[in-house]
This record gives C-alpha cells, sequence and structure tokens, in this order.
C-alpha cells in the first residue's frame, strides 16, 4: 500500500471540553511514544500536536486503520488517560486534505477564534518536539516546515489574524490609536481579577511600564501590583489618581459607580486637560457614563469593545478566501514535492513493467527452442531492458538528486506505463 | 541651462507621484518596507526639486518668474516640511495627504510650464530670493501645523463618538497628530519669522527704512506677531490636546485669511520703488 499523510484528531469542532481535556498529551509523554511509533511497520512518521483546543496525530502511513489502531492502544496502554475513543469518534484526513488541515491550523484558520496568533507557535513547537525526539522523519519535518511557512503567509499577506478579538486586547488597541507608545503613560487599573491582570499583561507586552493598582480588597490589589511592578492604591486615592493617570481601566465586579462625573472634572484641571483615555469592561459599568461629555475624555465600555471584536472577527471572516488559495498554494507545493520523493517507487516500477514484459515474451518461445537457447535469450532480454532503462533511469536519478525532478514528470511516467495499475497489483500482492 | 527645463517638467511629477503611490500602498498596507520606500524617493524627488530650481534660475535670479514657478516653489515647500516631519517622528502616515498637494500643484506646473522668462528687478537679488523661499516654507509649514490641527479633531471626535472608520484606521494615533503638528507650527514660524526679517533687511538696503509703510508688509508681520504671542502663550499654559488642535487650526485659518486681506490690498510685489 503505497504512504501517504494522514491526520486523525479531535478538536472544539467535533469533541467536548471534557474530551479533549482527557486527550491532550503532555510533552514528555509525546516525546516518549516517537521511539515507540519508529518501532512500528505499518506508521513510516508520526507526529502530534496537542494544545487545549486540539489534539491531532499526523502520520506517513500506509493507511488511518492502522494509526488509528495505534493512537487506541496508545491511550489504552498509556494508564494515565482515562479515555473512551468510542465516545467521539475522530476526525480522519487522508493526502491533500491531511496537508491542508495542518497548513489551516498553522494560520489559525480551524481555531476556535478564527485568525487566534497562539496556535503557529504551537505548531512550532509540535515540530520542535519532533526534531527533539531524534526518530527520522524527513516527510513530516518537511510538512511541518511548510505549513509553519504557510500560517507566517497568511499573516503578512492577509488580514485574518488582524486586529483584537478580546475584551483585553481590545483595549490595548483602542489606546494604541490616542498614544502612540506607552512608555510614558501612567495606567490606573481599578480591580485585580483575571480580566484587569490579563489587560495590565497586554499593556506590558506592548511596552507599558507604569502602572497603578487600586482595588478594595488590599491582600488581592497588592499581589496583581507586585507581580507587574506596579504601585497599589486604596479606591479612595482614585480621584488623586485620576490627576496623574492617562488610561484608566476599570474591571471589577463593583455594582456602583467607582469613578464618578465630578471627580473627573477636578481632575481634569489639575492635569491641564490632557487627554485620558477610560475603558470600562466591568458589568456592571463602573466609569458613570457621563463622564464621556467631558470634551477630553474618551470612554468605551465594554459594549463598545464588542462592538470592535465583531467588527474584527467579521473582518477576518471576509480573509478566509485568500487565505484558503495560499493553503492550497501550500499543499500543491507539498504534494509536489512528496511526489518527488517516489522517484525510488517509480525506478523499482519501470524495472518490474519491462521485467514483466520480457518475461511474458520470453515464455513465448519455452516450448520453441531448447534449454539453452532459452538461456541465452534470457540473457539477450534482460541486457537489451537493463540498457534501454539505464539512460532514463539515471536521468531520473540526477534529477531527483539535484532536486529538480518535476512532479508532471513523475507524473507523466507514471501514466504512460501504467504504474498506478502495477502498483495496485503489487499492493495486492502484498497484502494476500 | 534653459535646455534642461523639459526633463525637469516630466521627470518632477512622475517622482512626486511615485512617492504618492508609496505612501498611498503603506497608508492600506502597513508595510514598513514601502513606506520607507516612499520617504526615500520623496527625498530624490527633492533634490531633483533643486535641481529644476537651479536650472529654471541660471544662479542669476529667483526661480519664481511667473505664477506657475510659484506653485512649483510651494510644492517643494510643502514636500520639504513632512520631508523633515516625517524624518523627526518617524510617521508615514500623513504622507499620502501631503505628498498628493505637492504631486497636484507641480503637475499643473508642469503642465503649465512657459519658457519665456521675464525677470521683475527684485527677483535678480538673492537676499530677496531668500526672503521668498522662506515665507512660503513657512507659511505651508503653519498650513500644514493647521491641517494637522483639523486631523487630531476629527480623529478625536470620531474615537469619541466610537465610530471607528477610515479615519480611525488611516490616521496616526492622536499624540502622534500633536508632535507632527507642534513640529511643523514650530518649522513654521522659525521659517516665516526668518524669511520676513531677511524681507526687512532688504527693505532697509533699498528704501533705507526697516519698517517701510506697505500694508502688506504690516499685515503680514502683525499676523506673525501674533501667531507666535499664542504659540508663546500655548507653552507657557502647556495647551494639548483637543484645545491645542483647535488652537491651530484656527490659528492658521486667522493667518491665512490676513495673508489674504494682505493680497487683497496690494496684489504686486511689495511697493518698494
Amino acid at each position: 500500500m503505497s504512504l501517504q499523510i494522514i491526520c486523525i484528531g479531535w478538536s472544539h469542532k467535533n469533541a467536548p471540553i471534557q474530551f479533549r481535556d482527557k486527550a491532550a498529551l503532555a510533552q514528555d509523554e509525546i516525546l516518549s511514544f516517537y521511539a515507540d511509533v519508529s518501532s512500528q511497520d505499518t506508521i513510516e512518521e508520526l507526529a502530534v500536536i496537542s494544545t487545549c483546543n486540539r489534539t491531532e496525530f499526523y502520520a506517513f502511513a500506509g493507511g488511518g486503520a492502522s494509526v488509528l489502531q495505534w493512537i487506541e492502544s496508545f491511550y489504552r496502554d498509556s494508564g494515565s488517560h482515562d479515555l473512551d475513543l468510542k465516545e467521539v469518534e475522530p476526525y480522519t484526513l487522508a493526502g491533500s486534505q491531511a496537508i491542508e488541515q495542518l497548513c489551516r491550523v498553522s494560520a489559525g484558520m480551524d481555531s476556535m477564534m478564527l485568525g487566534e496568533n497562539q496556535i503557529l507557535s504551537q505548531v512550532k513547537t509540535a515540530h520542535e518536539q519532533l526534531l527533539l525526539s531524534g526518530v527520522k522523519s524527513p516527510v513530516l519535518h518537511q510538512l511541518f516546515r511548510d505549513a509553519v511557512s504557510c500560517g507566517k503567509e497568511i499573516r503578512t499577506a492577509t488580514h485574518l489574524c488582524k486586529g483584537a478579538v478580546s475584551i483585553s486586547f481590545a483595549a490595548v488597541e483602542l489606546a494604541k490609536r490616542v498614544y502612540s507608545n506607552f512608555i510614558r503613560q501612567k495606567i490606573l487599573v481599578v480591580g485585580a481579577g483575571e480580566s484587569a491582570e490579563l489587560t495590565i499583561k497586554h499593556f506590558k507586552d506592548c511596552g507599558a511600564i507604569h502602572f497603578m493598582v487600586a482595588n478594595r480588597s488590599q491582600q488581592n490589589g497588592k499581589k496583581l501590583a507586585d507581580k507587574y511592578q506596579a504601585s497599589y492604591h486604596s479606591l479612595e486615592e482614585i480621584p488623586q489618581l485620576l490627576k496623574e493617570a492617562d488610561i484608566i481601566i476599570a474591571a471589577t465586579h463593583s455594582k456602583e459607580y467607582l469613578l464618578n462625573l465630578n471627580e473627573v472634572h477636578i481632575s481634569m484641571d489639575a492635569r491641564n486637560h490632557k487627554n485620558m483615555l477610560m475603558i470600562d469592561i466591568s458589568t456592571p459599568r463602573n466609569i458613570d457614563p457621563e463622564i464621556h461629555n467631558i470634551q477630553e475624555v474618551f470612554l468605551f465600555d465594554i459594549d463598545h469593545l464588542e462592538d470592535v471584536i465583531a467588527e474584527n472577527l467579521e473582518k477576518r471572516k471576509q480573509e478566509l478566501s485568500s487565505a484558503k488559495e495560499i493553503v492550497q498554494k501550500h499543499t500543491l507545493k507539498f504534494m509536489g514535492w512528496l511526489k518527488s520523493l517516489q522517484v525510488k517507487p517509480t525506478i523499482s516500477l519501470l524495472n518490474q513493467y519491462y521485467e514483466k514484459i520480457r518475461n511474458e515474451e520470453i515464455e513465448r518461445y519455452r516450448h520453441k527452442i531448447t534449454s539453452s537457447e532459452m538461456e541465452t535469450l534470457s540473457q539477450l532480454s534482460k541486457g537489451l531492458v537493463r540498457k534501454l532503462l539505464h539512460y532514463p533511469i539515471n536521468h531520473l536519478k540526477d534529477l531527483a538528486d539535484g532536486q529538480e525532478l518535476d512532479p508532471q514528470t513523475i507524473d507523466t511516467i507514471w501514466r504512460l506505463y501504467r504504474l498506478e495499475e502495477m502498483n495496485a497489483n503489487q499492493d495486492e500482492r502484498d497484502v494476500g | 541651462m534653459q535646455s534642461f527645463i523639459q526633463p525637469f517638467n516630466v521627470l518632477l511629477p512622475l517622482l512626486y507621484g511615485t512617492a504618492l503611490l508609496f505612501y498611498v500602498f503603506y497608508l492600506s498596507s502597513g508595510s514598513s518596507k514601502i513606506g520607507s520606500l516612499g520617504q526615500k524617493i520623496l527625498g530624490i524627488s527633492l533634490l531633483i526639486h533643486l535641481g529644476y530650481f537651479i536650472a529654471r534660475s541660471n544662479l542669476e535670479y529667483f526661480p519664481i518668474t511667473n505664477s506657475f514657478d510659484s506653485l512649483s516653489m510651494v510644492a517643494a515647500s510643502i514636500a520639504l516640511i513632512y520631508f523633515i516631519i516625517e524624518r523627526s517622528t518617524g510617521e508615514g502616515k500623513t504622507g499620502a495627504f501631503f505628498i498628493s498637494i505637492s504631486f497636484a500643484f507641480q503637475a499643473v506646473a508642469s503642465m503649465f510650464h512657459v519658457d519665456t522668462i521675464q525677470i521683475h528687478e527684485l527677483l535678480a537679488n538673492p537676499v530677496f530670493g531668500v526672503h521668498v523661499f522662506l515665507t512660503l516654507t513657512g507659511i505651508s509649514a503653519l498650513a500644514i501645523s493647521g491641517i494637522y490641527g483639523l486631523m487630531y479633531w476629527m480623529l478625536a471626535r470620531q474615537i469619541k463618538s466610537h465610530n471607528l472608520g477610515i479615519i480611525y484606521n488611516g490616521m496616526p494615533p492622536l499624540d502622534q497628530l500633536e508632535t507632527m503638528g507642534r513640529l511643523s507650527s514650530v518649522l513654521g514660524l522659525v521659517s516665516l519669522g526668518l524669511g520676513l526679517l531677511m524681507g526687512h533687511f532688504y527693505a532697509y538696503k533699498m528704501l533705507n527704512t526697516f519698517f517701510p509703510a506697505d500694508m502688506k508688509i504690516i499685515i503680514n508681520d502683525v499676523a506673525w506677531l501674533i501667531y507666535l504671542i499664542g504659540w508663546i502663550i500655548v507653552k507657557l499654559k502647556n495647551y494639548n490636546g483637543i484645545r491645542m488642535s483647535k488652537l491651530s487650526f484656527w490659528g492658521f485659518i486667522g493667518f491665512a485669511a490676513a495673508i489674504m486681506a494682505a493680497n487683497f490690498i496690494s496684489t504686486s510685489f511689495h511697493q518698494f520703488n
């Protein structure tokens, strides 16, 4: 049976989170099974991508059934995964579809959040793990290399991954329209929960260094402040902090306004009417909406941010068709490369083709000539076949060595000599 | 050197047009490579423009012999001021807007270029030439500052209204627009101030008085002085943000109105003789 790329997996599209959690593999587990795979006869190469949203096995193997069988036995034998594979049927893709799948994954086209960026580094990590394992996997190495370059190309050539699609990141994107950088800006974060921390993290990633954390609970506030080299303040200090803060993020569960119109008005005179960006990601809102009427204040609440996100997601969807074209280009390129690897099977099948004809012709004379004449004829025909094939085979080898072998050439040879048929007959014989 | 003029008349609009194309691509793609290429082409355009002025003047007189020459000079002034601002701030998103003005002015100047030269005697004096150049550049810079003020105002309004459309996506951040506007106003004040000063020196040389009774000169001086006082107040009071942008815009409108009034009163060259 001829080898092909197989993809078997579970993702957010076909499996619930409980199942995905159980199927997820740790790095040491992945490294441990690579060695095991190399001893398998039915699977030439195997790699795995395991994230919180997907566990996908990519194999270079004869068929999906043997790979699935191996995956089942792996989970069964591991002992650490309480997983019933019958619970959720994995998707199985083969050939170009499997190649396309890895390219799509790498580009974030298959992600829960369309165009997410993290997945590209996760695909790179999976590739690095494969390299670290030391197991020879030339085909999958090439596949991962191509998929990563496809992901990169889509990120640069299209807007699939552009624009914020999370509340905290949308807040940072908005701030970038008011301030070109955040090095000199003072950022006041009201609240110390998960959203507050995520927003600080995004601002920090974008170069912000001056943070002030104001929180009702001193313990939580100080903890967050210490983590990001910020100063901690009580909620009562907010009116004073407004005089120096350029960006204010409110992210608490407070049921009342923590910033009111009068306080901001007073602070405006003290700060010489410098611009102030306020982002209220709390529900219910913590910043009095009336503050929006102050000329120098740019106030956004969670609804405004969600509008921005919805718009960005829509823009990303519009980029899908361009991204698909790039995926197809990379898939075809990889298939071409894979085909060029088939020079050895092509030569072998060519030899078999000529040998078959030679045998059939000689057989026609078996009862008409003596055994010594038969021997002579056999030698003659062998010499003829060898000479007839000498130049074509050498030329094919040279092309393959120089990586100049065009998949079209292989295709033409296969069609000229009906090698597909020959290959199928051989597969049948092998199975038999 | 007049025989070299025709190639310049083709080359200059082409170069400004190419720079404009790069700035437009930069605006739509955000590719810094394209933006940097646009800046380089603009630099080359300015050098070629200098070559054009040299060829046009034969190094004997100032090359504004007719209104199309003046238009070409304004195109170069706008491009030069914008070039300095972009080099200083590293922000090229507004390039498409300003270079489109330079391109349009230069295209018209090249298209209606007049070979015959009628040299006003004033133009033969290099001091007067530098005075005209600095004054034109100064006014262009103040205009650019006013436009930056208007851009700031529009972007701020759009952000405030939460309507994040084309202006929102195509403009630099507010603080960057403010920096560019401030820089432009400084360049304008200095250039125009020096230009006016040279004009007064020239008046002294011609008429033996620093302050001739010429309405055009008086209005220009007063307008510059008011702008300068406004600028100093803004600096001392540390005005910024929307207030600053409005001042920049209305300041230039006032200044432009004054200049237009001056031109209405006196349409010829300054009446020295």
